[in-house]
């Protein structure tokens, strides 16, 4: 029963966006997770190029051109001459990267800030309030914050979805929180642990400068996928007070679950 | 003696921010008066005066006004305001002031109470501090929203509930306060016998000892005798009007539901049990998470303020940090287990309506939240042993909450003042003056209400005699105030009538018209030859009414 939920919960993402887009698209989102899984794999086999199929992200989406970089700098083992090609590959993509970012000026976010400034007693109040830092601030707050928002995850946004330039897809079935929080709970006891941490941190921190991160975050799905098996995993396994009642509540899962999925086509 | 100078100055200084935080401009920022917060004062008023509501109830167990039926513990409270403040927007929202304040010592003392002996001295003080300085503690603390005061009966009932586990007399107070919060506000309705239920089964082996059982059984008797009134109607239709109406299960169509799709598996597909599980869920969870408690806040106008959330971006790592230490560390004790309960419990009835993130509703969870944030502070503060470090982290702390107050400022005077206005139904009380001051008191004034419902601000504002308006408006029958759901939206306030602009015969008689700018444009007044007396406008300069009068 484990393997069936296991399968019903990591379809989902992928469905959800293969549903919304067209082929092509889903190809061109879905691909970099792919060079990650691949990445994975090697990692597993502790294939020290492992890092490697992640230099070809940038070349599919510039807009993910920051992330091989980070993986290369945040690995705990350094691997420098990853690190300069990535960096080459950045610069490479530099253009097409930064106009797709936060630090892309932003004309109406600027004249409302000249505007509220009007508003204030004095100028030291006014400028400590309104200032076009506060924009690239604001932008990134709200990028990391509903990357981090767990509705985001198991009810698409609901309910405050996000009106502009975003799908609010459904990404995990919503009983699946369960099993993500145990996920992060028992993360000490996960063997790659590290590799999932990394790939989390750098995947976040490259979808957050980007002005729009919609689809792109699919690249979330591999690493968010491993913490949710391992916490499938612990339930299965723990002897809680409530183990007894863990049938019930796979039963009430499934059918759940079977229930967005079939939502997911209408 | 030194040790504990210091903590009554830190608790001092929190309080004084508090008062200074909610005190400045109370009663004129936010600028207007909410025609909830008129309806209630106007009640308080009519209470005063002649000892019945607006319709003539005779003390009422919950106010009718709008057919919302509102709690009664905030009208009772205002009543005795009035004789010494008069009938202004600073004496309505004074009760939310005074028990939003009252909040803080309650709050020290509880978690004094219930925190390991190491922490309970510094988490009790930096929480009091975090809830002085709490945009969503504050937003509450200046405007008559009924669920701050339902927030602190509910937190004096725990707060002696704990203390009676060392002496069983403690228990009535903890009963008394506990049927006091019940019906201070909708959600207490749920909260407090939850945590009591909790408390309860959680002390059972205590509460039932031989010492306990006689102070447990007068205080069921107290608590059930000052909750008869509420028994009482419990099971009306104006009891249960708020909650019939906003719940996620009252919609015929709830959230998710697909109009469009008619096939084999609508049966399934669109299924209520399903459809409203996964909405109820998915308000629940959004309580819990980050984007709304520090990014998005509360999405009415009247439970924000502008660019800030419930809770200040800077608080974010603690809060997840705490969450971590709340999980994982099992020597915080009681402070733990109870506070697990609470943030479980809080959200549930503000979860079960539509409105998503209603910060009134969820009012209790700002406690939960802001200790759990405080915890992970101190902890983060015991990570520096250096000197140091910590007199580098206790400047921080300074500058950082001098940035929290005035970023209040630039949003609760600044911003709100202009952005909000509209919201807080801004300009009755010019209106009103207006009509004092300018307008012929023998001619008829009519005022549309297509759109709003002025006649509680008029009422407030006039100062109307509240038997004369009870004469004059007649909704239901007594006996059946709590059962009728009729509502008559014509009000009759001497020469004033509230009711919609007839456009083909109001203008047949010599009389005043009020109404916005939609109601009484600038193309009708060429249209109809009229004469425009005054016009209000916002702090934005947009129009807000027009006084019109049509010539004979």
């Amino acid at each position: 029963m484990t393997r069936l939920i296991i399968v019903l919960s990591l379809i989902f993402w992928p469905l959800s966006l293969f549903l919304a887009n067209t082929v092509g698209d889903f190809v061109k989102y879905f691909f970099p997770v792919l060079l990650l899984i691949l990445s994975w794999q090697l990692f597993k086999k502790n294939n020290s190029l492992f890092l490697w199929p992640t230099l070809l992200i940038p070349f599919f989406e510039p807009k993910l051109a920051v992330l091989p970089l980070l993986l290369g700098v945040m690995n705990l083992k350094r691997h420098w001459l990853f690190i300069g090609a990535t960096a080459i590959v950045l610069a490479f993509n530099f253009k097409a990267f930064w106009g797709q970012t936060i630090f892309k000026a932003d004309y109406e976010a600027q004249q409302e800030i000249i505007g509220k400034s009007y508003l204030y007693p004095n100028v030291p109040l006014a400028r400590l309030f309104q200032n076009k830092g506060r924009i690239y601030v604001n932008k990134f707050t709200a990028n990391f914050l509903a990357l981090s928002d767990p509705n985001n995850y198991f009810f698409g946004f609901h309910p405050r979805e996000i009106k502009v330039d975003n799908q609010n897809l459904r990404k995990f079935p919503f009983l699946g929180i369960m099993f993500m929080l145990l996920g992060f709970y028992y993360l000490a006891q996960l063997p790659q642990k590290k590799f999932v941490m990394v790939l989390l941190t750098a995947s976040f921190i490259s979808l957050t400068v980007l002005n729009i991160f919609d689809r792109h975050d699919v690249i979330l799905w591999l690493p968010l996928s491993i913490l949710y098996i391992h916490g499938v995993k612990e339930f299965s396994t723990k002897k809680w007070w409530w183990h007894r009642l863990n049938r019930g509540f796979y039963v009430v899962f499934i059918i759940f679950t079977v229930w967005e999925l079939i939502r997911l086509f209408l | 003696m030194i040790k504990r100078l210091l903590i009554l100055s830190i608790l001092l200084t929190a309080i004084v921010l508090a008062i200074v935080t909610r005190f400045y401009k109370l009663g004129t920022a936010p600028a207007g008066l909410y025609l909830d917060e008129a309806g209630q004062g106007y009640n308080a008023y009519s209470i005063l005066k002649t000892g019945r509501d607006e319709f003539g109830k005779s003390f009422p167990f919950v106010f009718r006004s709008f057919i919302d039926f509102k709690t009664p513990v905030y009208v009772y409270l205002i009543v005795p305001l009035i004789p010494f403040f008069d009938l202004t927007p600073l004496t309505v929202r004074l009760p939310s002031f005074i028990f939003s304040i009252l909040t803080l010592p309650i709050l020290f003392l509880l978690l004094r109470k219930l925190s390991p002996p190491k922490l309970a001295i510094p988490l009790s003080l930096l929480s009091t501090l975090l809830l002085a300085i709490s945009p969503w503690h504050i937003l509450f603390g200046r405007t008559n929203f009924e669920c701050n005061v339902a927030l602190f009966f509910f937190l004096a009932g725990v707060y002696f509930f704990y203390k009676s586990l060392a002496k069983p007399i403690w228990l009535i107070p903890a009963a008394a306060l506990f049927a006091v919060a019940i019906p201070a506000y909708h959600s207490q309705r749920i909260v407090t016998p939850a945590i009591l239920i909790f408390l309860l089964i959680r002390y059972r082996q205590k509460l039932l000892a031989k010492n306990f059982r006689p102070f447990l059984i007068l205080s069921l008797a107290i608590g059930l005798i000052i909750s008869l009134p509420t028994i009482s109607i419990m099971f009306t239709p104006g009891f249960l009007a708020r909650a019939a109406g906003l719940n996620i299960f009252s919609s015929p169509h709830p959230a998710g539901f697909l109009d469009n799709y008619h096939g084999w598996w609508e049966w399934l597909v669109n299924n209520r049990i399903f459809l409203s599980t996964w909405e109820f869920a998915s308000l629940y969870v959004s309580y819990l998470s980050p984007r709304d408690m520090f990014l998005l806040g509360d999405y009415g106008p009247r439970s924000s303020f502008p660019e800030l959330a419930t809770f200040y971006l800077w608080q974010f790592p603690f809060y997840l940090y705490g969450i971590y230490l709340l999980i994982k560390n099992k020597t915080l004790g009681e402070l733990r287990t109870f506070l697990m309960a609470f943030l479980l419990i809080a959200p549930i009835p503000a979860a079960l309506t539509r409105d998503p993130y209603s910060t009134i509703r969820a009012l209790p969870l700002v406690i939960p939240q802001l200790t759990i944030i405080a915890l992970g502070m101190i902890f983060f503060w015991q990570k520096f042993s250096s000197k140091l470090w910590r007199w580098g982290m206790m400047i921080a702390l300074a500058i950082i909450v001098f940035y929290s107050l005035t970023k209040l400022y630039s949003s609760v005077i600044i911003l709100n003042e202009f952005f909000r206005a509209k919201y807080w139904d801004y300009g009755w009380q010019k209106v009103v003056e207006v009509i004092q001051r300018d307008l012929d008191p023998k001619l008829p004034i009519v005022v549309d209400n297509s759109r709003f419902e002025p006649y509680s601000q008029l009422v407030f504002f006039l100062k109307y005699d509240p038997l004369k308006y009870q004469h004059d408006n007649y909704e239901v029958p007594l006996n059946e105030y709590y059962a009728n759901m009729n509502r008559n939206r014509t009000k009759i306030i001497g020469n004033i009538i509230t009711r919609a602009i007839d456009w083909e015969h109001d203008l047949l008689a010599e009389q005043y018209l009020i109404g916005d700018e939609l109601s009484i444009s600038y193309t009708q007044i060429k249209e109809h030859n009229l004469t425009l007396i005054s016009e209000i406008l916002y702090p934005d300069r947009s129009v807000a009414y027009r006084i019109v009068k049509i010539k004979k």
